[in-house]
């Protein structure tokens, strides 16, 4: 399974394992589409078990920000080196909270 | 037996972090920009000094005496063989030929065991693994590789070089400018998402690599990007 996911208090946790990319974006924007559309509407994107991203996983992203985007709230967190350098220079972090642990993600997604 | 293993073992207490950054922050071996090139000069420095020591040569013929006997001829013969030995301004090079889906893929991994082979850091090769990733997926998903895409990698100590060779269409980069995506969440459909994403990849590897160039000849196309070291 390339992209897990849980509910963890009231939240929905997508977590790509190892990458996030043409290959498997669709499968990702699939889950994040039904279960938005099911009333998910606080999604943590949870980069722990993430390798690599690239512009493909990042749509992915802005596609669930742009879903939820009136009664909800996508955050990002645990970023490896390289997936936290292309979140910046996409200019993602500009407008999509980022926390260092899910902890802090859960936090601000309750916000 | 690998010279440069056992100055891994040796010289770690020398050296010093980077800088701090999120996890995975662990370099393949060499972690200091030059370290074999200061090491190599301390050392022939250091054999230079001890020549200044009185009488060293003594027992040697009279034809060796002015070469054993200077500082400077040691000193140089001492760089001479230390950079022949640590191979210090040699280029390396690789190549690998890459197809099908998971190109990316195939093209990460020979990175990072070319890296590990080259002594390179570990965020250069990871940087240079995601500028690759990025451009194969756009060539892809662009329809412009025609077949088999040949990655030639080369490297010293102060530069990693990728080529991107294949049979196609040149890349087209766009100016270096930001993005702003903030208004695209108001946007109603996918159209506008769908454009400002078709210049994501430009994007990125224009900040990833250090210099990119795309060019075009023939039928046959080259994407070369820079990355320092």
């Amino acid at each position: 399974m390339d992209i897990l996911s849980s509910k963890v208090e009231g939240a929905f946790v997508v977590m790509p394992n190892g990458r996030l990319d043409t290959n498997n974006a669709p499968q990702a924007e699939k889950l994040l589409v039904e279960n938005i559309s099911a009333g998910e509407k606080r999604v943590i994107f949870d980069f722990s078990k993430t390798d690599y991203i690239s512009s493909a996983g990042l749509r992915v992203i802005l596609q669930a920000a742009k879903l939820v985007r009136k009664d909800g709230r996508v955050v990002l967190c645990n970023a490896n080196e390289q997936i936290y350098e292309v979140l910046e220079i996409s200019g993602f972090l500009d407008m999509i909270n980022y926390c260092s642990d899910l902890k802090g993600a859960m936090q601000s997604v309750s916000e | 037996m690998d010279i440069r293993k056992i100055l891994d073992v040796v010289l770690p207490p020398f050296r010093e972090p980077r800088r701090e950054k999120p996890r995975d922050m662990i370099y393949i071996a060499q972690e200091t920009p030059g370290l074999y090139t200061t090491f190599t000069a301390g050392v022939t420095l250091a054999i230079s000094a001890l020549m200044l020591v009185p009488e060293p040569g003594v027992g040697v013929t009279e034809d060796l005496k002015p070469v054993l006997m200077s500082p400077l001829m040691m000193g140089g013969f001492a760089a001479i063989g230390l950079n022949m030995l640590f191979r210090i301004g040699i280029s390396e090079q690789a190549e690998i030929e890459l197809s099908g889906a998971y190109a990316a893929q195939q093209a990460t991994r020979f990175l990072e065991d070319q890296g590990a082979n080259w002594g390179a850091r570990r965020d250069v090769i990871t940087r240079a693994g995601a500028a690759v990733g990025e451009a194969l997926e756009a060539l892809q998903s662009a329809d412009m590789v025609r077949g088999p895409v040949t990655l030639r990698a080369s490297f010293d100590e102060y530069q990693l070089t990728l080529v991107l060779d294949y049979p196609g269409s040149a890349f087209a980069l766009q100016a270096k400018k930001k993005l702003d995506l903030s208004a695209l969440l108001d946007e109603e459909g996918d159209d506008a998402l769908g454009a400002a994403m078709s210049k994501m990849s430009s994007h990125l590897i224009r900040h990833l690599a250090d210099t990119v160039k795309s060019s075009e000849r023939a039928d046959r196309a080259e994407l070369v990007m820079q990355f320092s070291h």
